[in-house]
């Protein structure tokens, strides 16, 4: 059910955000197009960070069985992926 | 960007979207040349910018397909970690890797996983039985996510046989439990390339929420297409890939 729920605003959060930088923008209005652009920014990082949001919603679930330790592993393994990368 | 510009690439994710939920796959294979023909995207920011919408697929799809339990949650969980291990692998092993008989060895296995796809209607061989998470599948995980990542492929065409043929879940239950175990291996990489600055974020807009809406419509209707002609449809990608993976390792670039 959490998870469900978690995805599925994800997805409302990234559609509403990346919708909403679509609004014209006025000219000269260069406060907006930089909230256009933090919203575009918002509602990727919604969906970028959906997954790993789930595992850590799944780890707490979990924690103390098998499933909550592979959660935590692939959450680890992840990380140090994206450092190895680096 | 033109107003024709953004209706071509929110179809183009409606498609891949469509395409990705519907077979377990991220979409990646149709995202990449097609944003490099449309948006001039250069290779790699074509593949960053894909592996992005391939989350988006993965999540959409997701949130639908947990609802309806079509996902085995508890293997998936499973097989990710082996997955991503593998993928963690492939970073240290990819300077010593040869990598042109890689791709040969790959789209051999991708044809044989094609033929043990292909329904039993179709031809004569015995459906797989039901043995859920073991050694074979966990190792299956392991060298999918490790060549993936080596051939820079998306995790789908590897984990929907590694799950239908080896785990032997039925087909649709072997895509939707793909298309969440990608969220999590395309995250890492799509991770990578947004901190390298290799995303374009103008191309993702349009083309994410044409995926978001292929996406959630496919994870909807999806159990309503039957069965075998999604199995033939996969075979066929699987044939697909490994002609290109057969190309590239022969040297067709």
């Amino acid at each position: 059910m959490t998870l469900r729920v978690l995805l599925a605003v994800a997805v409302a959060g990234a559609g509403v955000g990346l919708l909403a930088s679509f609004v014209p923008v006025p000219v000269g209005w260069t406060a907006w197009d930089g909230a256009a652009r933090a919203l575009r920014l918002v509602g990727v990082s919604a969906l970028l960070g959906a997954p790993f949001a789930a595992l850590g919603v799944l780890a707490f679930r979990e924690r103390g069985r098998r499933l909550g330790w592979y959660a935590v592993a692939t959450l680890a393994l992840a990380a140090l992926g994206l450092l190895l990368a680096r | 960007m033109t107003a024709l510009l953004i209706l071509k690439l929110a179809a183009l994710g409606v498609g891949a979207g469509g395409l990705g939920a519907l077979l377990g796959v991220g979409g990646g294979l149709i995202l990449v040349p097609a944003l490099v023909f449309l948006a001039d995207l250069s290779f790699t920011h074509a593949v960053g910018t894909s592996l992005v919408c391939v989350v988006g697929t993965s999540v959409a799809s997701s949130a639908v397909l947990f609802s309806r339990q079509r996902i085995d949650v508890s293997l998936a969980i499973e097989l990710q970690c082996f997955a991503v291990a593998g993928a963690v692998t492939a970073g240290l092993l990819a300077p010593f890797v040869p990598v042109r008989l890689l791709y040969v060895a790959f789209a051999l296995v991708l044809l044989v996983a094609a033929w043990r796809t292909v329904p039993r209607s179709v031809r004569t061989a015995a459906a797989p039985p039901r043995r859920g998470s073991g050694p074979a599948a966990r190792a299956g995980a392991l060298g999918g996510g490790t060549i993936a990542s080596l051939l820079g492929v998306g995790g789908g065409v590897v984990f929907v046989p590694v799950l239908h043929l080896v785990a032997g879940l039925d087909f649709h239950r072997s895509a939707a439990t793909s298309v969440y175990i990608i969220g999590v291996t395309a995250g890492s990489g799509a991770l990578v390339y947004v901190a390298r600055g290799v995303v374009d974020l103008e191309v993702v807009v349009p083309t994410m929420l044409g995926v978001l809406a292929g996406a959630t419509a496919a994870a909807s209707t999806g159990h309503r297409v039957d069965a075998r002609g999604l199995k033939i449809a996969f075979a066929l990608l699987l044939v697909y890939v490994a002609g290109r993976m057969l190309w590239r390792g022969m040297g067709g670039g």
